[in-house]
């Protein structure tokens, strides 16, 4: 069975280097499927669990970024990423108390700020649904 | 000429010197050694960075729009993130970085505001006629997400608003682990990055667009920046503070052996004088 390379890189380092059949990831405009020979192209993510089938099957939670897909391989450029083994509930919590104040705040958000806040949203949830 | 106890205090006084120099300059190695890994770290995901924006700046061609990569026709001020480190004992590294300072303001010839990171340089801009624009504090426990944001956040903000036309990021760059030379980069307008070609646009997928994406990538790329400034920062310093303290303990080593050599010395002239004594005493007699 074909297979496709799954890379996932955050600022501190690469968080997977693995052989994957097919890649499941939280597009901006929605959950995303990718098999090897898909389409070239550069997909906006937001927050949430990218899922691979093959013989390392496994799930990292990530807080938005943005995929490089090509034919032979899938590279997430991740603002954070965590394997869901490693995820952190207590900080998933924080992220969701100091969003909870930001809004009592009514603080000013562009759209980017809106983007982040989402995504750090939907990584918290997904974190603490487990 | 000082009496052998003198030079004795001194020598003693000397290794206890040295004990600490050699200390810090292990610590420092382990420090460095860190820094190094955070830098290497960060380079794969900077460097696709800088791939993807060239590649959609390509893509898009002139119809490229983004605020952050506007060329302002006049430059009349210039906000300059300015990085040194925390402590001294780091030989000549803080030191490099404000005459740096002041050498592109003459250079450049307009009004500078300055956004200190690091608390030696956040000290020479409070005491001198620099205009200061916000203080980021220390750099140590700088490198966070949360920290490189606001930062990142604070210099965009300043440059959309108008209230500067230019950032310039002034620090020392990590050459190598003897090398560290001042360096000011423009950080925005983000400056033309190396524009792939690669496919034709038509053969790639762009969610959500080609220019919500690089709205996305611009202030990323921007953010990438400043943390890649902030932890080559770190590693400057370790290295330079490594370096200036093996400098110190061979220096100590070398201060040693001298007073070691005039103690012999000293204790020699004492037995001379001793026995000339015992001499001229017997020879009375």
């Amino acid at each position: 069975m074909a297979e496709l390379r799954l890379e996932i890189v955050t600022p501190t380092g690469r968080v997977l280097d693995v052989m994957a059949g097919e890649v499941r990831a939280p597009g901006a405009a929605g959950e995303l499927g990718i098999l090897p020979q898909h389409r070239p192209g550069l997909i906006k993510l937001s927050g949430g669990a990218v899922a691979w089938t093959g013989a390392a099957a496994g799930e990292v939670l990530i807080r938005g970024g943005i995929a490089e897909i090509r034919p032979d391989g899938v590279l997430i450029l991740a603002d954070q990423a965590v394997r869901r083994a490693d995820a952190d509930r207590a900080e998933a919590q924080a992220i969701l108390d100091a969003q909870a104040v930001a809004m009592a705040a009514e603080t000013y958000l562009d759209d980017d700020h809106i983007f982040g806040f989402a995504s750090s949203r939907a990584y918290a949830e997904t974190i603490l649904k487990g | 000429m000082p009496s052998l106890k003198d030079i004795r205090k001194r020598i003693s006084s000397v290794n206890n010197t040295k004990k600490i120099t050699r200390a810090m300059k292990l610590v420092s190695t382990a420090k460095l050694k860190r820094a190094q890994d955070a830098m290497g770290a960060l380079k794969p995901y900077a460097g696709k960075y800088r791939e993807m924006l060239g590649s959609l700046v390509g893509q898009l061609g002139g119809d490229a729009a983004h605020p952050l990569l506007e060329q302002r026709a006049e430059v009349r001020r210039i906000a300059v993130f300015v990085l040194t480190s925390d402590r001294g004992m780091c030989g000549g590294f803080n030191g490099q970085i404000q005459k740096a300072l002041i050498r592109l303001r003459r250079e450049r010839g307009v009004e500078l505001v300055v956004y200190p990171l690091g608390k030696r340089i956040a000290k020479f801009v409070e005491k001198s006629d620099f205009e200061l624009g916000e203080a980021f504090g220390e750099i140590t426990p700088a490198a966070t997400t949360e920290t490189v944001r606001h930062i990142t956040d604070t210099l965009v903000a300043a440059f959309l608003s108008g209230a500067v036309d230019e950032v310039v990021v002034l620090s020392n760059e990590f050459r190598s682990v003897i090398e560290q030379a001042a360096v000011a980069r423009t950080l925005l307008p983000v400056a033309a990055v190396e524009q792939s070609g690669g496919e034709a646009a038509g053969d790639l997928i762009y969610e959500p667009g080609q220019q919500s994406l690089l709205a996305y990538v611009v202030p990323r790329y921007v953010e990438v920046q400043v943390r890649q400034a902030i932890l080559e920062s770190i590693a400057g310093e370790h290295a330079a503070r490594m370096n200036a303290m093996n400098n110190a303990t061979d220096n100590a080593t070398e201060m040693i052996r001298a007073l070691t050599l005039q103690a012999n010395r000293a204790r020699q002239a004492a037995i001379t004088k001793e026995l000339m004594e015992i001499i001229g005493g017997a020879e009375a007699l």
